[in-house]
């Protein structure tokens, strides 16, 4: 299996290098194979996912190593359908998703490289807690919407970026590749991202309220693995209610979109800590659900 | 979102009255306060889980010191998520929610989605609200056959009496069946890593450049070693010798030429040797030779060598069975238990022995009661790496020679020519000089002692079998290849063992052990009684608890050292089916809001877009 994880490793290098060759030359064509590699990948990658569970007996996603195989595919699954949805639906403004694409490969590559060569990938029995249907449900829907989310961080990251290379108002056009009426810019792209993710935050954190009921006996106890959970849904939550309080506010209306990408960009390490960095926690001591990290 | 903007603009128009009361409802309704407001919530939660929450005053002042500790408990940083302020905060949410849906009430169907999500969350709060005020949280201890009509709260311990009693029938701890785990420990990078133990597959032990492959396992094996004659060449010489005492059988075992060439039988004051030359000349030397007096070799005692870290200190004692040992002026006290000449076979008497892997079993009595460790003369770092309850001791101990001054001393020698002779001293002094052969009787002089040599080996080996005892997992070995920069060696490795093996290089230690135990699932039976009778019985575990009388109880708890004892957790949440609702129409608004509202609006743009076209 590890042979096949590494195989899953270099189809996201080369996908990565794909996308960022095609994101410099502006080749559709090498998008194109950037997007074939990405989904090998994709193909691979669920291969050692399934692999996994029907080895382990149980939903691959109780450890680091689990968690991190499972990421690197929900970043895949998600990324890829955004690519093929839009590609489909707007065939002109594909390419803005090549410097998304790039990022996403190296984001799902990331994982994929400490699962093969840092992670601990001994199958261990679950814990009684998470011994309960609830578990796949939960963290399926979680590590969908941390996906979603991996890719309105990006969004704001290539704004930013191409914001303050190329000056205001250019940040839009570069991304419009030719002034197509529809275009959809990168601010954009991390809204849409964003309001596919947060659903499945928020459905995380109910499935994760109704577990905890039935297996601890409270929906809700400040853990702090559901205090930061609730954070980051905090965080989203004002980035969703930003464009509504944005116009009473006495700001140019062309820096909006970097509030809104700065919001992104702060907003996406949250996700992150809430899934691995809870242990440094001075209250993880108190935690039942850290764990299984280490 | 451009469109948003214009709808809270058109908002906005009509109801431009300037009066107090329209102040107060524009401010309450108004998403700039709804951010700030979500935003300080957040803030609280990042504050509650950085500052460790409801601990004792004296906790705090310990760790922030004396201004820092009082100024977190004044302010209830100490206990964000129960503390007024906190409760203000979500007060001015749920107000700036309802005031906004409220004010932004639309009898449309794209506005379903804002109501849903934003009235559910009101709804979430006030039934987390009622369980906060009616809900009840505690436990119950019971063992089994016990039945209580109580529980005590975890907020102040309140003794609250049931309706009914709760009985536990039985208490189930279901473990795992016994896992074993290959560890793989490379040192230069001190890190451990666990390593499949699948037969026949094999595994990279990761970023090192070594392979691993289980070959074989056996559930439940047995190591068997039976000596055998592995050439004909002269590689490891070897004679089986019997001591007899007045005719009678005494002992018996191999010596070997080139390893543990002598025996001394406990008490007789005799020594056997064998003494393997490669030359006439060699053989010469040593019939000739008269025994010296203190001769270094024969005198060597054995060495136990105390280290005290904390001060730095090395201490040397004689090794002597069974001796006693006030270690310096420490509060340690050491005593020597036992040798073995090889660990692997200590089963076997002593004189049986080879001095392949000499051990010592040690007992050290301390300030935390007594501690015994084995000692490995040839593994000095043995003790430096294995888990020892008086870390601040560090024992190595030197194997033995033998002990001088023997009355008797029998020297078998034998050359590569196949020459024999058989050497007799009496106090040290050459008596006897003569050929022998194998199996006959040869006289220790006058001492009543004789000795046969009955079997004789040019190059002595061992036959190792590992054979299968049973097919219950009692004692699990893995035979294991390991290839890396010194080649492929082999190895069985057993799970009791508990003993790393190293490979050549000293750098690649594979350990195979029985994993920490895990436990399964733990169950507990329990019957509601009501005025004696059974109205209910339920088996919990966890994630399936029971619920009677408006309680819940969950298995929480076992205790690993009382299989009868259950740790039952109770709660009362009467807020549920509130918050519940809540949890539903939060969904509902929210798929509503994110995939459903995107796509009627589309499609009525493109209506709109078709009727101006026509």
């Amino acid at each position: 299996m590890h042979n096949i994880l590494v195989i899953t490793l270099y189809a996201f290098i080369v996908s990565f290098v794909m996308y960022v060759i095609s994101a410099v030359v502006k080749q559709k064509f090498l998008q194109m194979i950037g997007l074939v590699f990405f989904f090998i990948a994709l193909v691979l990658n669920s291969i050692v996912v399934y692999n996994r569970w029907a080895e382990s007996g149980h939903a691959p996603f109780s450890n680091l190593y689990e968690s991190l195989v499972f990421f690197a595919w929900s970043i895949a699954i998600v990324f890829f359908l955004m690519e093929v949805v839009t590609l489909a639906v707007r065939y002109n403004t594909g390419n803005r998703l090549r410097v998304i694409g790039a990022i996403q490969s190296l984001l799902a590559l990331a994982m994929i490289c400490y699962a093969a060569f840092g992670a601990d990938d001994a199958i261990r029995p679950l814990m009684p807690a998470l011994q309960s249907n609830w578990m796949s449900i939960h963290v399926t829907v979680y590590f969908l919407g941390y996906a979603a989310l991996s890719v309105s961080f990006a969004a704001g990251i290539v704004y930013l970026v191409t914001r303050a290379i190329t000056g205001e108002g250019k940040a839009n056009a570069t991304a419009t590749n030719g002034g197509v009426a529809k275009a959809i810019t990168y601010d954009k792209l991390g809204y849409v991202a964003v309001s596919i993710g947060f659903p499945f935050l928020t459905f995380g954190i109910i499935s994760g309220a109704v577990w905890a009921k039935s297996a601890w006996g409270t929906y809700w106890s400040w853990d702090p693995k559901e205090t930061w959970s609730l954070i980051t849904w905090l965080f989203y939550l004002v980035y969703l209610h930003l464009p509504f309080a944005i116009p009473r506010l006495n700001i140019k209306r062309t820096t909006w979109p970097i509030l809104f990408s700065l919001v992104l960009v702060i907003s996406f390490p949250t996700v992150l800590f809430t899934y691995v960095g809870l242990k440094y926690l001075p209250s993880a001591q108190d935690s039942d659900h850290i764990y299984g990290v280490e | 979102m451009k469109n948003k903007n214009k709808v809270i603009s058109k908002d906005a128009k009509p109801k431009a009255k300037k009066n107090q009361g329209f102040w107060l409802w524009q401010f309450l309704s108004s998403v700039k306060l709804a951010v700030v407001v979500l935003f300080l919530v957040a803030v609280s939660c990042v504050l509650g889980t950085f500052i460790l929450q409801g601990r004792t005053p004296q906790e705090y002042v310990a760790r922030y010191g004396d201004g820092w500790g009082n100024f977190l408990q004044t302010v209830q940083f100490t206990k964000v998520f129960s503390a007024i302020w906190f409760y203000i905060l979500l007060s001015m949410l749920c107000l700036n929610l309802l005031v906004c849906a409220l004010k932004r009430w639309r009898n449309t169907i794209l506005q379903f989605g804002f109501l849903a999500t934003h009235l559910s969350l009101i709804l979430i709060m006030i039934g987390s609200m009622v369980d906060g005020i009616y809900g009840r949280k505690g436990a119950i201890n019971l063992l089994e056959g016990q039945k209580v009509q109580h529980f005590y709260t975890y907020d102040g311990m309140k003794k609250i009496p049931m309706e009914f009693e709760l009985l536990l029938d039985d208490f189930e701890l279901v473990k795992h069946e016994p896992k074993f785990e290959l560890i793989a420990y490379v040192k230069k990078k001190d890190k451990e890593r666990k390593i499949s133990t699948k037969v026949g597959v094999v595994q990279k032990v990761v970023s090192s450049p070594y392979k691993v492959t289980v070959k074989k396992y056996i559930p439940d094996a047995e190591l068997k070693r039976e000596p055998i004659n592995t050439a004909k060449e002269l590689k490891n010489p070897a004679v089986f010798v019997q001591f007899l005492n007045l005719g009678r059988m005494d002992s018996e075992g191999w010596l070997l030429a080139q390893h543990r060439n002598w025996y001394e039988p406990l008490g007789k004051g005799l020594r056997i040797e064998y003494v393997w030359t490669k030359t006439d000349e060699e053989r010469q030397k040593v019939v000739s030779s008269e025994i010296k007096d203190d001769s270094s070799e024969n005198k060597k005692e054995g060495l136990l060598v105390v280290n005290l870290k904390d001060r730095d200190r090395s201490l040397e004692y004689p090794f002597r069975i069974g001796e006693h040992y006030n270690v310096g002026n420490s509060e340690y006290h050491i005593q020597i238990l036992e040798y073995v000449g090889d660990f692997s076979n200590r089963q076997l008497p002593i004189d049986q022995q080879t001095n392949d892997n000499p051990a010592a079993k040690i007992e050290i009595h301390g300030p935390d009661g007594n501690e015994e460790r084995w000692l490995f003369a040839n593994y000095p770092e043995w003790d430096e790496m294995h888990e020892t309850k008086y870390k601040n001791i560090n024992l190595l101990f030197k194997a033995p020679g033998s002990v001088p001054g023997m009355k008797h001393l029998i020297r078998i020698v034998q050359d590569s020519n196949g020459e024999n002779v058989l050497l007799y001293y009496l106090d040290k002094k050459k008596v006897e000089e003569k050929k022998w052969e194998l199996d006959k009787i040869y006289n220790v002089g006058d001492s009543g002692y004789q000795i046969k040599l009955t079997k004789y080996f040019q190059s002595f080996g061992f036959r190792e079998e590992v054979v299968q005892r049973s097919d219950t997992p009692n004692n699990p070995a893995i035979f294991v290849e390991t290839s890396g920069p010194s080649g492929m060696v082999s190895e069985w490795l057993f799970a009791k063992e508990k003993r790393a093996w190293w490979y050549d290089d000293e750098n690649l230690a594979l350990l195979y052990q029985e994993e920490r135990e895990m436990i399964k699932d733990f169950k507990s039976k329990l019957s509601v009684l009501v005025d004696g009778e059974v109205v209910k019985t339920k088996v919990i575990e966890v994630n399936d608890p029971l619920s009677y009388g408006g309680l819940d109880f969950y298995q929480a708890n076992y205790d690993p050292n009382n299989p009868k004892f259950s740790g039952i957790q109770i709660s009362s949440h009467p807020g549920i089916p509130i918050v519940y609702s809540g949890f539903i129409i939060l969904c509902i608004g929210i798929v509503f809001i994110f995939y459903i509202k995107p796509f009627i609006k589309k499609s009525r743009q493109k209506k709109r877009k078709e009727m101006a076209h026509a």
